[in-house]
């Protein structure tokens, strides 16, 4: 048995009139993930998923159901449509009858099933949709988010194994919208294999498994969400943004939060956010990276920022170190640290004599600490001059660090 | 389309469909008796009905009747009115060229007769579209064997009109939104436009929905599954009652007039 539920190889397809709606496209569906096709208006996402259950026939190009090439004869596109269900776009030329249970019910009585079957069907996927009570009204009647419902019970009450969603957010509110995803989680989680296209990047970088992104009939990239939105290459290629939450990450990493991986969504976001804090306290050391010799009146100038620091109590321990010359140095500060069981190291330069430069060669020698210490966060903070307010300064910095060193 | 929204939401809506069609039928077809009593009972009988057995505010119902009177006045006003050959036979009346016009004792009995027969007819029909659901009718009449083709064409042509006439109203906003009807001029470049994009329209849909119809596993036939509402035993010995005492009335009464 294949991995892949659907699959194309270079398909290629026309529309009447020579308009190329794809252009060779390959990708292959795995079984079980929630999968994406992301593009912006255009890009042929329609086109493709009329592939997927021969209502288009490619032009050239195979496609593969179940790991077996489609045949488009009568019973085979009739079992094909069984298996794969599609949930069109707009609603409102996808409903034909009159009331909402004669609707629901035309899948399942093109499946030739016995009568009591067909309302046990029925009944089920209006339950499922939670429109039970709308059953007897009629189409005109309703509202268009009920519409997209009664849409998604047509395709449910044929029970395919393939629920194929083209744009299933489009034109709803937010609220609505969040609805319909979380039905689709539902169905998901109930076995169901979905695929669903859309323009939002958000939607798809939150819900998704795996990303497909194509734009002008062609597959630009295909990955997890967290490669393909980190990708700004990809991006740009195909006229998308950054998904919201991932601006979101980015200011609070600017700001000096810590994540070892992205967050999926604002719960996740708030959770990997929190538990760093605390850990944060737990377990922190700041470090002042001193810069230039030891000379007598500084270095107890330094040691006493430092007492003062520690006096402050917003991190476990403060350590001074000399980069250059003179004990302690980095790799001896960090070692003594990490001893104490410290398991993260915020280093702030500090260059507290005039006359020297910025050192290129910080974020290398803690680099080199890092490797030795894998297991320890090193973060360096922006490098600060000389102020009065030194002790305010160091830990504001510390605060905001900037640059993990991994 | 207020009548159409009545249909789903009156309280007669769970009665077979066949019942009422069978109750508005044979009491249509009693109406053509000739007698006014008949028909007088008819009307009163169907508003009775509509309002206490329907729910139908009294309101709405009157207000639905008045719809037809526009028409069937201006008729009866006609018929109302002959050529008389004497001056005494007339009520009322008046000379043109010569000819004696007027209104005769007779032509108001033969106009009367005929508009509450109208009335009567119509009210009976009022009451099937007051009461039944596009629908049901439709199914009731896939009982009686009409051919599938005629039912499945009835079953789209309803569920279009609505959907144009709101592809309708949304086109005019739009354009009457642009002063597309501030001059007549404008008015009838816009509705040109307005026709032009509704049949443009139409086709773009009636291709989407038969893509969709595909998908679903369409194969030349609409086949639903309709509900099943028991036939009720009671209501049938009702409605029969009924039509046989409005037919001991016409017995009883004679013709009516004099
Ligand atoms: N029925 C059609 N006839 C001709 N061209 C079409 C038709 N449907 C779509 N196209 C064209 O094919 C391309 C892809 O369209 P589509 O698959 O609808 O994109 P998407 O769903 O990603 O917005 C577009 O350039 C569009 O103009
Ligand atoms: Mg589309």
């Amino acid at each position: 048995m294949s991995d892949y539920i659907l699959e194309m190889k270079d398909v290629v397809f026309e529309y009447p009139g020579g308009i190329r709606a794809l252009k060779g496209i390959s990708l292959a569906i795995e079984k079980g993930k929630k999968s994406v096709i992301l593009g912006p208006n255009g890009a042929g996402k329609s086109t493709l998923f009329l592939h997927f259950n021969g209502i288009l026939k490619p032009k050239s190009g195979r496609v593969f159901y179940q790991g077996e090439e489609i045949r488009y004869s009568r019973t085979s596109l009739i079992n094909l449509r069984k298996n794969v269900g599609i949930v069109f776009q707009d609603p409102e030329t996808q409903l034909f009858a009159g009331s909402v249970f004669q609707e629901v019910s035309f899948g399942p009585m093109n499946l030739h099933l016995p009568l009591p079957e067909v309302e046990k069907k029925v009944e089920e996927s209006l339950k499922a949709m939670g429109i039970e009570k709308l059953k007897e009204r009629p189409i005109h009647f309703l509202s268009y988010g009920q519409k997209k419902r009664v849409s998604i019970a047509d395709v449910l009450a044929m029970e395919p194994d393939v629920l194929i969603f083209d744009e299933p957010t489009a034109y709803l509110d937010p609220k609505h919208a969040e609805k319909i995803m979380d039905i689709l989680d539902e169905l998901h989680a109930r076995g169901k294999q979905i695929i669903l296209s859309t323009h939002d990047v958000n939607i798809a970088y939150s819900w998704a498994d795996y990303v497909f992104v194509i734009k002008d009939g062609m597959v630009l990239g295909n990955g997890t969400p967290q490669e393909i939105f980190q990708d700004n290459k990809i991006l740009e290629e195909a006229d998308l943004k950054k998904p919201f939450l991932l601006d979101i990450y980015d200011v609070l990493r600017e700001k000096g939060f810590f994540f070892d991986r992205l967050p999926r969504n604002i719960c996740d976001l708030r959770n990997i956010c929190d538990l760093r804090r605390d850990e944060m306290v737990m377990n922190s050391a700041l470090l002042i990276l001193v810069h230039g010799s030891r000379a007598e009146g500084s270095q107890k100038m330094v040691f006493e920022i430092a007492e003062k620091l520690k006096r402050k109590g917003e991190y476990q321990d403060v350590e001074v170190a000399y980069l250059q010359f003179n004990h302690p140095d980095l790799a001896e500060s960090v070692e003594r640290l990490v001893e104490n069981g410290i398991a993260e190291i915020i280093t702030v330069p500090a260059f507290l004599f005039q006359g020297i430069h910025v050192i290129k060669d910080i974020p290398m020698e803690l680099k080199k600490v890092k490797d030795r210490y894998p297991k320890v966060r090193i973060a360096l903070a922006n490098p600060i001059g000389y102020d009065d307010r030194i002790c305010d300064v160091i830990s504001d910095r510390a605060k905001g660090r900037l640059i993990e060193i991994c | 389309m207020l009548i159409d929204n009545y249909a789903y939401t009156n309280k007669l809506i769970n009665v077979h469909p066949g019942e009422k069609l069978l109750f508005s039928l044979t009491s249509m077809a009693v109406g053509f008796v000739p007698n006014i009593y008949v028909d007088l009972v008819i009307i009163l009988m169907m508003g009775v009905v509509l309002v206490w057995k329907a729910g139908i505010p009294t309101k709405v119902y009157l207000k639905v009747l008045v719809l037809p009177l526009s028409f069937l006045l201006p008729s009866i006003f006609v018929l109302m009115i002959n050529v008389v050959s004497t001056e005494s036979q007339a009520l009322w009346g008046f000379s043109v060229f010569h000819v004696r016009v007027g209104v005769t004792a007779a032509s108001i009995k033969v106009a009367g007769l005929l508009f509450l027969r109208a009335m009567a007819l119509i009210s009976c029909l009022f009451f099937l579209s007051l009461t039944t659901p596009m629908i049901d009718l439709i199914m009731v009449l896939e009982k009686l064997k009409v051919p599938f083709i005629i039912l499945e064409l009835m079953q789209l042509v309803y569920h279009f009109l609505f959907v144009f006439m709101e592809m309708t109203y949304r086109i005019y906003i739009s354009q009457s939104s642009r002063l597309g009807y501030i001059t007549p001029k404008a008015g009838i470049n816009s509705l040109g436009r307005l026709v032009t994009s509704l049949f443009i329209k139409t086709y773009q849909d009636s291709e989407s929905l038969y893509v969709a119809l595909e998908a679903r596993g369409y194969d030349g036939e609409l086949r639903v599954l309709n509900k099943n509402i028991p036939v009720s035993k009671s209501n049938l010995f009702c409605i029969l009652s009924t039509e046989l005492l409005l037919l001991l009335v016409a017995l009883v009464t004679q013709g009516g007039m004099r």
